[in-house]
Order: C-alpha cells, then sequence, then structure tokens
C-alpha cells in the first residue's frame, strides 16, 4: 500500500512538471500584450517598455521558464502583472471561497444523486424510476450558466428567497452551490441507478434474499457495497469537470472565487495569476483523482490486498 | 405416511411471464418430500427444476415468474398463502438453499464470517458475538482448514470448493428442517464434487435435514438421494425409489437418462443419448411432451396427455406404455 501511494505520488510529481510545461506556453499563445493591456489604450511606448522588463517578459520563454519554476518552488509564486500584488496573496483571498461552494456542491449532489439512484434502480420501470430518470437527464442536459440565471431570476428577482448577490451566509451559498452541483447530482444518479439494477440480478443478492434478510438489509447492505464502487470512479472524472463549472458559476453569481479570478486574469493576460492558477487547479484534480483511487481500494477488498 | 412428509406440492404452477408470451416453466407438478430424506429432482436444463426451488423459496420477485396455482405444505401451512414476511421468516431459517454458482454467490465485498454469522443473528437473535463463535463452530463442521483466520476473508479469497463449504455453513446455520440443493456441485472440479457431497451427506446424517437434491447427474442422485423425481417440460414424468428408479425404470425418457450414462468397461463407440432437444416452451407438443423424442411414441401420444400410473410403492409414471400394465 505505501509502495503504491509513493508510486502515484511520483506520477504526480512528473504529471505537474508537464502541466507547468504546456500551462506556460499555452499562455503565451493567447493574443495580446500584457503591458499594453495593463497600461491601457494611453501608455507610450517607454511605459510598456518599463513593464515589460520590469515582468521579465522581454526575456526568452525559457529564460522566463526557468525564473518562474524556480520561483514557484522555493514558494514565490511573483506577483500579479494586473494588482502588483503577490500571487499568493491574491490567490489565497479566493481560495478558501471555491473551497467552500466546491464542498457544498460536492456534498448535496452526492447525497441527492444516491438516494435518486437507489430510489430509481431499485424501482426499475415504475414511475418512480421514470421521475429519477427524468430528473437526472435534465440536470445533465441544462447547462450551468442558464440554471443558474434561471435561479437568480426566479428565486431571487421575482421571489426574494435568497440574495442576489453571494454575501458569505449559508444562504447565499445555496444557489451557487445548486447550479454547481446539477450536473454532479445527475451523473451520480445514473450511474447508481444502473449499478443498483445490476447488483440486484446478482446471485449474491439472490444468496442474501435466500437468508430471510429484509429488502431493506439486501439493499443497504448486500446491494450497495457493491454498487457504490464504479460510481466512486464516475465521482472522481466528474470532480475535474466540476471544477471547470466552477468558473461558470461563479462568474454568473458575482461569486469571487478563483473561478472569477482565473477570468480576469485571462482578460488582462495577468501571465503570472493564470498559469499559478492552472496549476493549482491542475495540482487539484491529479491529487483527487488520487484520493479516489485509495478510496475505492477501501470500499473494494479485491483491490486492497492485490 | 402420509403425516411424515415435510413437505407436500400439489399441482404447482409457475408461469413466467414475458413479453413474448407466457412461459408455463413448472406445470402441475406434484410432489412430497418424507422428513429425514432425500429427495432428488433429475431433469435436463429448462425442466423446470430450478424455477420449482425458487417457487418453495418465494424467490420469484424481480422475474417475471409467479406461482399461479397450486399448493406447497409446509408444517401444516399452506406456504403460497402466507405474506411476503412470513415466507421471508421462512427463508433460511426452516428452509434453506445452496445455489449452482459458487463463484458468484457470496457477496464480494462483505467477510465470510460475516455473512454467515448474519444468518444467526437474524433468525436466532444472538449477539455479535455469540453468532461469531457459532459461525466458527459452523465452518469447522464443513471441513474447512484455519477457520479463526478465513472468516475474515473476502469470497475472492477463498477457492471454488471452499466457498461452497461456507456456502453450505451458511445454509445449515439456523439448523433448517429443509434444505435445498441446486446443483451444489455442477460447477465444482470433479474430486471437489465429491468431497461436496460427502461433506453434505454426513451433514443430513447429523442433522436429519430433509434435502431436496437438483442435479441433471444421475450418477450424484444414486449416489446421494432416497426418491428420485424426473421431470421433463415443466412436468413430472416419473417418481419413485432411488432403486426401482435405476432398476425398472418405466418412462423412455428415464430409461434413455439411464442409458446415456458411460459404463466404465463398456466397448461402446458411441455414447448412447436421447435424440431431438428439449421443445421450445412456446410451442409445447399437445399430447405427451416427450413424444416427438420418443422411439415408442405412437399416434396417440402425440394427442393426449398421459395420466400418472401409479405402481405403489410410490413409483409413479406418466407414459401410456404403462397402460397395459394396469389392464393386465
Amino acid at each position: 500500500m505505501t509502495k503504491y501511494i509513493l508510486k502515484r505520488v511520483g506520477g504526480i510529481i512528473v504529471t505537474m512538471f508537464l502541466v507547468s510545461i504546456f500551462v506556460f506556453m499555452i499562455i503565451r499563445l493567447i493574443p495580446g500584450e500584457p503591458a499594453r493591456l495593463m497600461l491601457g489604450d494611453k501608455a507610450t511606448p517607454e511605459m510598456i517598455e518599463t513593464i515589460t522588463k520590469q515582468y521579465g517578459l522581454d526575456k526568452s520563454y525559457f529564460e522566463q521558464y526557468m525564473i518562474w519554476m524556480k520561483g514557484v518552488l522555493h514558494g514565490d509564486f511573483g506577483n500579479s502583472q494586473r494588482t502588483g500584488m503577490p500571487v499568493m496573496y491574491e490567490i489565497g483571498l479566493r481560495y478558501g471561497k471555491t473551497v467552500r461552494l466546491a464542498l457544498y456542491a460536492i456534498t448535496w449532489s452526492v447525497i441527492a444523486g444516491t438516494i435518486i439512484g437507489i430510489w430509481s434502480g431499485t424501482r426499475a420501470g415504475k414511475w418512480q424510476d421514470y421521475t429519477g430518470i427524468t430528473v437526472s437527464v435534465l440536470g445533465q442536459a441544462v447547462p450551468d450558466f442558464w440554471l443558474g440565471m434561471m435561479a437568480i431570476m426566479i428565486l431571487c428577482v421575482k421571489l426574494h428567497l435568497f440574495p442576489i448577490i453571494p454575501d458569505g451566509t449559508f444562504r447565499g451559498m445555496v444557489l451557487p452551490a445548486f447550479t454547481l452541483g446539477a450536473y454532479m447530482m445527475s451523473t451520480v444518479a445514473r450511474f447508481m441507478r444502473s449499478s443498483v439494477i445490476e447488483a440486484l440480478k446478482e446471485d449474491y443478492t439472490r444468496t442474501a434474499r435466500a437468508k430471510g434478510l429484509k429488502e431493506r438489509t439486501v439493499i443497504y447492505k448486500h446491494v450497495l457495497r457493491n454498487s457504490v464502487i464504479p460510481v466512486i470512479t464516475i465521482i472522481g472524472m466528474q470532480l475535474g469537470v466540476m471544477l471547470g463549472g466552477a468558473v461558470l458559476v461563479e462568474s454568473v453569481f458575482g461569486y469571487s472565487g478563483i473561478g472569477l479570478l482565473l477570468l480576469d486574469s485571462i482578460k488582462y493576460r495577468d501571465y503570472t495569476t493564470l498559469q499559478m492558477l492552472i496549476l493549482i487547479i491542475s495540482f487539484h484534480v491529479v491529487a483527487i483523482n488520487l484520493l479516489v483511487d485509495l478510496l475505492y481500494a477501501v470500499v473494494n477488498p479485491e483491490i486492497r490486498y492485490d | 405416511m402420509e403425516d411424515k412428509n415435510i413437505l407436500e406440492v400439489k399441482n404447482l404452477c409457475t408461469y413466467f411471464f414475458t413479453d413474448r408470451g407466457v412461459v408455463k416453466a413448472v406445470d402441475g407438478l406434484d410432489f412430497d418430500l418424507e422428513e429425514g430424506s432425500v429427495l432428488g429432482i433429475v431433469g435436463e436444463s429448462g425442466s423446470g427444476k430450478s424455477v420449482t426451488s425458487l417457487a418453495i423459496m418465494d424467490l420469484l420477485r424481480g422475474t417475471t415468474g409467479k406461482v399461479v396455482e397450486g399448493e406447497i405444505w409446509f408444517q401444516g401451512r399452506n406456504l403460497v398463502e402466507l405474506s411476503e414476511e412470513e415466507r421471508r421468516m421462512i427463508r433460511g431459517k426452516d428452509i434453506s438453499m445452496i445455489f449452482q454458482e459458487p463463484m458468484t454467490s457470496l457477496n464480494p465485498t462483505i467477510k465470510v464470517g460475516e455473512q454467515v454469522a448474519e444468518v444467526i443473528r437474524l433468525h436466532q437473535g444472538a449477539s455479535k458475538q455469540e453468532a461469531m463463535e457459532r459461525t466458527i463452530e459452523i465452518l469447522k463442521e464443513t471441513g474447512l482448514p484455519r477457520v479463526e483466520s478465513m472468516a475474515k476473508e473476502y469470497p475472492f479469497q477463498l477457492s471454488g470448493g471452499q466457498r461452497q463449504r461456507v456456502m453450505i455453513a451458511m445454509a445449515l446455520a439456523c439448523r433448517p428442517k429443509i434444505l435445498i440443493a441446486d446443483e451444489p456441485t455442477t460447477a465444482l472440479d470433479v474430486t471437489i464434487q465429491a468431497q461436496i457431497l460427502e461433506l453434505m451427506k454426513e451433514l443430513q446424517k447429523k442433522s436429519g435435514t430433509s434435502i431436496i437434491f437438483i442435479t441433471h447427474s444421475l450418477g450424484v442422485v444414486a449416489e446421494m438421494c432416497d426418491k428420485v423425481l424426473v421431470m421433463y417440460c415443466s412436468k413430472a414424468v416419473e417418481t419413485g425409489d432411488v432403486n426401482t428408479i435405476f432398476l425398472e425404470p418405466k418412462h423412455p425418457y428415464t430409461q434413455g437418462l439411464l442409458a446415456s450414462i458411460p459404463k466404465i468397461g463398456s466397448q461402446a463407440d458411441r455414447l448412447d443419448s436421447i435424440p431431438g432437444n428439449v421443445p421450445n416452451p412456446k410451442h409445447m407438443p399437445s399430447g405427451c411432451k416427450f413424444a416427438p423424442r420418443c422411439a415408442f411414441a405412437d399416434e396417440r401420444c402425440g394427442q393426449e396427455e398421459p395420466p400418472f400410473f401409479d405402481y405403489g410403492n410410490g413409483h409413479k409414471c406418466r407414459c401410456w406404455l404403462c397402460e397395459k400394465d394396469f389392464k393386465g
């Protein structure tokens, strides 16, 4: 087990190195000069040159990359070209907010998705099943931003149930978290449903019934343990998608997390902030995948001992 | 003799209602299980053996199958009329079952010991610790090695034979009155088969449990059973003592089955087999179901279904050929 974890951590380091190169290059392919965007239309060529020099943008890409990496490895992420503040500070200000949003979204969507999936799967072909399928297809088909805008329009503007701009209270979190989790909820529900239907057909389910166990025990002990295994993989894969969704949801709700910071950084060609943000997000995706794989081993005994 | 029967099945009809029509998997089956005896149900695949056992266990839920007619008498109660809850209380406690596929019949995510202990807690109200102690005891009875550590392992860590022993332990955990074994050795290696059969015989002798042994192997029947019920196309065609059936089979199908057992020392170039296939349940022949494959069939066999002819002493046969024995 320890060997396995060490191997995976090594893999993460290699992945992060490749991601950093890729991110660095791709950002510099976006058209637009950072210094000009920073200074505005009235900037003189001298001013632009000064700024370009100050941020080392006149050096070769290789040198720029080396400077950046050296800083990152020493814990210095550089200063934002947009605000002049340290990138670490800018991200630190918003990181917690996005984590909070994502945690709320994951929590509700995984719980609701699991419940709907079990509900549908154990009543396959009945009206409850069709209701479940309808909800989950809707959740997957409706885009995040549209769902968010509709929620704001109806629930905030018309009915005044929630604050329009998230104000840091729990009530303010409800709609952004709802919107962000909708897709995940649907995915979990659909996979859970088919997984439950599969497990119900298995021989071990028949054995459990033959023991005289209550149907409840059959489902929540014997069926569920087996049907969560594939769903966990799906959740892990969807978490990356969810981080992307956070950018959209944060901009729809004006929620100042790292998603919104990412958007602003793109607008102003804030290379230092942008490359660091993407690097951090990639790191989360990779780390979450490792966590999910470890969790997978916890629920699936066959993997644990191999 | 009548009151010694622990289970009486009368005119059992189990149909499957599929999109393409009704399939009569079991159609008017009668049999008795004498207390303490072993009844073998023999027949080809699709003859309705397994469905019969599922009907007795009330495990047809989740399939399209349903008991549409008939009675299943057990301890003075007709099981067919009981509620779902009442039948659940009987399952695993008074009547339990072993399945054909030991590789998939145990839950892969639950420790072996817990899977056995669960039944004991459920039906005997034992505490967690008592149940585990009983589990270890029962697992030892089935001849498993290093039981204490094995109880903490998962099914994938056990071999097929070991898993089937766990299944047997699970089925016998509550000392059931009846054990239904649905081809318990079919999926196992021949040497393991013999061991499992030996174990079942031994445990049966010790506990006096009555057994319904479902198999397609007459060799297993000869080894295990007191009485035999031969099924063909959802009906019983012949029943009797194991000796009678083996020595004086009356039904051409039973004779065919016996002839198709290869004999050691015989010089036959070919194995005897019954020509043809089991008819499609959707296109059942109208008279005797076996007539299309029967060497002795005449016109009447294709039109009229023969009744049971009773030779006495439990030997009955459903064939027109038997009629002459009774006309004198």
